[in-house]
Order: C-alpha cells, then structure tokens, then sequence
C-alpha cells in the first residue's frame, strides 16, 4: 500500500496534489517537502544567478529610458516574460515551444530599430539565451558578393561572425532587389540554411521601411514564417521628438532657451505633419541638435566675456540658422 | 506583499514569538487575520498581553490555523509593513487528527508563496535529546533552496540550550542561526535586523 501510494505521489505534477495527499494522511510533511524540492527543482540561487538577474534589471532599465516606442516596449518585455516562463516550463520537465526568435523590425529611420535590437542583444544574453549578445550590423554590400559563389562564403562570414549574438540586417529588402538573377536571392538562402542549422545560438533581424519590408515579404513567402516576431516602430509624435531632443542636450550639458524650445518645436512640427516620412524622427533631432551645438560655438567665440550659462544655452538663432 | 512565515515543530513557540516581537517593536495592539483551512477569514483586535495569554499555549498544536499578525517595523524615519505569519506546527510522521492535517497543509501552502521564511528550532530540545528531527532538515533543505530563510534557535533561556545550539549549528552549517527566547525577548533586535534587510 505504501509503495502504490509512494509511486503516485512521485508521479503528480501539481503541489495541489502533494498538499491533499499530506491531507489525507498519505505522506508525512517530510515527505511532501522532498517533493516539493523535486518539483520545483530548486536549488540555492548561485552568483551567476544574481548577476543574470541584476543584469537584466539594467537592461530593462535601459528600455524604459527610451523615449515614446510603448508598443515595442511592450512586445519586448512579452517576449522577457515568454523566454523566461519556457525555460521554466523546461526546468519543470513540462512541454515547451521551440523558441524561434528571428524577428523583422518595420519603421522609417531614426526611429530606434538598431536601439532596441541592441537592447535585445543583451537581454537575451542576460537571459541566457544568446551566449554572446553582441549586435553585428550589415547591408546589402556586406553579404552581397560580386561572382558566383562570393555570396554565400561573404553571408557565411558574417553569420559566423554574429554567432552567440544578432545579426542585424539593415534594409534587407534590398536583397529582393534585383530580380531573379541578383546574388541578392543567394544570400537569402543561405541565411535561411544557416538559421535551420543553428537555430538555438544566433538570431535575425532584417530591418527596413514599412512598405519595403512589405513587399519583401510577400516576395520570399517562407521568411514570413522563418521571422515569427514582427515589430512596428511608429513614427515619433512632435512631443516625444522634443523630448529626446531635451535629452539629448541635457545628457550633453546644455539647455534650450524659451525662445529656442518653441522654434524647435516648429521645426519638429513642420517635420512630423509634412507627407516624408523618412526625414523625420531622433536622428534627424539629433543632427539638428549638432548643428545648433556648432552654431552657438561660431556665435559664442567672438564674444569676449562670457559666463558658465552662455556656455550651456542654446538660443533661438542657434535652431533658427539651423532650419536656414 | 512584504510577508514572512514562522514555521517548525509544535510548540517550539512560534506564536508566542510573533506576538513577543510585535510588543518589542512597540505595538500594544494587534489585528490578527485568521484563515480556516476551507478559506475562512476572520479578524479579531487583541492587546498584546490579551493575545498571548489567548493564542499561545504550552499544549501542542495551539495553533490550528494560519494566523497572520501585522507589523509595523520602525526603520529610521520610515515605518516598513510586515505580514508575519504563524503558522500550525510541521511533525514528524503523519498525524491522526484530519483537522491537524489540513492546518499543516495550509502551512506548506502558505510556505510556498512566502517571501521570507524563519524556522523555529527547540535548542533545549536539541540539547535534551541530541537529535536532529527528519521534519527540521527537510524544512531548512526547502528553505535554504528558495532563499531569505533563517533559522530561530528558540528556548536559548532553558538549561541545555547552549549545548543545543552547538548541535543545530553542526547540523546545518550553512544557514543563517540567529539565537532567541520568545519568553525573554532575546536576540529580537538581529531578528529585526534580518527582516529588514530580507523584506
């Protein structure tokens, strides 16, 4: 009889059932704690632990500062929360998805696709499931040879190259450019060969424009699939442009005057309203701000006498020349 | 949820040292929560002295319920808050009594979702007897795997103790032993301490 009960006891899967086993006088509470320890598989938290988790924290952390980007915040801390639960869905011996991590990262530029997927190299390296998370960033020219055969041996190296880590693509619709014909295609078959064969220690990310990558993809019907993750990075809003323009200058030791602020505001404003999509967004801020930067040092080293605040703000003809 | 359990064998004085920290930390009254097994909650307020002379007992299995007391610990400016929960008693073997049973399952359960777990030891007991009970290194092997766990050598005011806590530190030489007497409100200020920094 002790033996049966001893067996199903070691077959339950749920503490639900080692508690009402205990309750109807089964096993001993000793007992019930030895399969406690066997199902959770628990054991004493090692410094590895600690520092995979304080790690993560910083990465996060790292995320959060991003200005705007909610929805890509949101899939990536998803995407935390589903590696995290299959690993330990795999530590409880219980059933788990593969994890394809190949991801295709739609948006115009300058709106923080090489960001995130750099932030994404190091939470999956955090999580362990990237041994390295380094990020290696590559075009067309970069996997593109120019005779038969270079192709493949040039995409193989930069695959081996980003092994442990990301490779990420930037416009990666290009490869489809080019029709039947272009070395283009060659590529793309050998990184979808490369992703089969090492499917656990490196992942893709081709990037590019909404429409393109679109297109793309209805052009190579099985990279849709080969990339289950799909992320839209959404245009900036004027507020969240001015925001990390204030970020920019703050992390720089510098301040807009009023006068400033509203003329880049309307700069930002004329930007984000007009019908180009691709001129707008942080890096085009980010150049407005350099540019103003050397406008108040040409302004400034006439002046003979000049204080710490001159030093530190940008007036309204700074980004006024700017926009000229 | 800031909570932490008390755990051990009957009558080790589990209750009695949640309700002796409280009045070291200055509460003169408590609110204690009780949860019957079949989910049950019922409040009741106490003065301290009122609630010890009521839950705690030299009897074995005083306690049949979860009872969670709390605690308002003064830390410099700030005051941090604290569940702390007594639980039923863990023996060895299995117990006759269903309702016993059902209050020890109510106590793994609890132990389960805890953040912080302090497991009371008799070192007068261990003194007397110079056996470490099956029950103990279960609950400090579960407890050390899931971490913030800490042992209370408890009675360390009874004859034989020291001797006991030489043997406890033998017996589980890796863990976090903190001597006390519930009766005589020994070594409550490193307790505090310890929940602090935990919790």
């Amino acid at each position: 009889m002790e033996n049966k009960n001893t067996c199903k006891i070691n077959n339950c899967i749920w503490p639900e059932e080692i508690l009402s086993a205990l309750e109807r006088g089964e096993i001993t509470p000793a007992e019930a704690f030895i399969r406690f320890r066997q199902l959770d598989n628990i054991r004493a938290s090692s410094d590895k632990d600690y520092r995979g988790n304080s790690e993560m924290e910083e990465v996060l952390k790292e995320l959060d500062m991003l200005i705007g980007l909610n929805s890509v915040k949101k899939l990536v801390r998803e995407l935390q929360a589903f590696v995290e639960i299959q690993k330990r869905r795999q530590q409880e011996e219980l059933a788990t998805d593969p994890l394809v991590l190949h991801m295709i990262f739609k948006g115009n530029p300058g709106t923080g696709k090489t960001t995130v997927a750099r932030i994404m190299g190091k939470l999956l390296r955090a999580m362990g499931v990237l041994q390295k998370g380094h990020l290696v960033e590559v075009e067309r020219a970069d996997l593109v040879g120019e005779y038969i055969g270079h192709t493949a041996q040039k995409t193989r190296d930069q695959l081996k190259k980003a092994m442990g880590g990301i490779l990420f693509i930037d416009e990666a619709y290009s490869l489809a450019r080019g029709g039947e014909k272009d070395f283009g295609k060659e590529a793309i078959d050998c990184m979808c060969k490369f992703m089969e064969d090492n499917k656990d220690d490196i992942i893709l990310i081709l990037a590019g424009y909404c429409d393109e990558m679109d297109n793309f993809l209805r052009s190579n019907p099985g990279l849709r699939s080969r990339f289950p993750i799909h992320i839209d990075f959404p245009d900036y809003t004027g507020a969240e442009l001015m925001e990390i323009a204030k970020l920019t200058l703050q992390k720089r030791q510098y301040r807009l005057s009023t006068g400033a602020e509203s003329e880049l505001f309307k700069l930002v404003s004329v930007c984000t309203t007009t019908d180009q999509p691709h001129i707008g967004n942080a890096r085009m801020v980010r150049n407005i701000i350099e540019k103003s930067i050397r406008r108040q040092a040409v302004r400034l080293v006439r002046q003979t006498t000049l204080t710490r605040e001159d030093l530190m703000i940008i007036q309204y003809e700074d980004i006024r020349e700017v926009e000229g | 949820m800031n909570d932490c359990i008390l755990v051990g064998q009957p009558n080790v004085g589990k209750t009695l040292f949640a309700l002796q920290f409280a009045d070291f930390l200055g509460m003169r009254a408590l609110d204690v929560t009780f949860q019957a097994s079949d989910g049950l909650l019922g409040c009741k307020h106490y003065r301290v002295e009122q609630a010890i002379r009521e839950l705690s007992s030299m009897e074995r299995h005083k306690t049949k319920e979860i009872q969670t007391i709390a605690l308002k610990i003064p830390t410099g400016k700030s005051i941090r808050n604290i569940q702390l929960i007594d639980s039923c008693g863990l023996s060895d073997g299995i117990h006759p009594d269903i309702l016993i049973r059902k209050a020890m399952v109510q106590t793994l359960s609890a132990l389960r979702y805890v953040k912080m777990i302090l497991h009371m030891l008799d070192a007068s007991y261990y003194g007397r007897t110079k056996v470490v009970p099956d029950i103990d290194q279960q609950v400090a092997q579960y407890g050390y795997a899931k971490g913030r766990y800490a042992i209370l050598a408890n009675k360390m005011d009874l004859p034989g103790a020291k001797e006991g806590l030489h043997i406890i530190a033998n017996a589980f030489p890796d863990q976090t032993i903190i001597p006390v007497s519930s009766l005589k409100k020994i070594g409550f200020k490193e307790v505090k301490a310890l929940v602090c920094r935990y919790l």
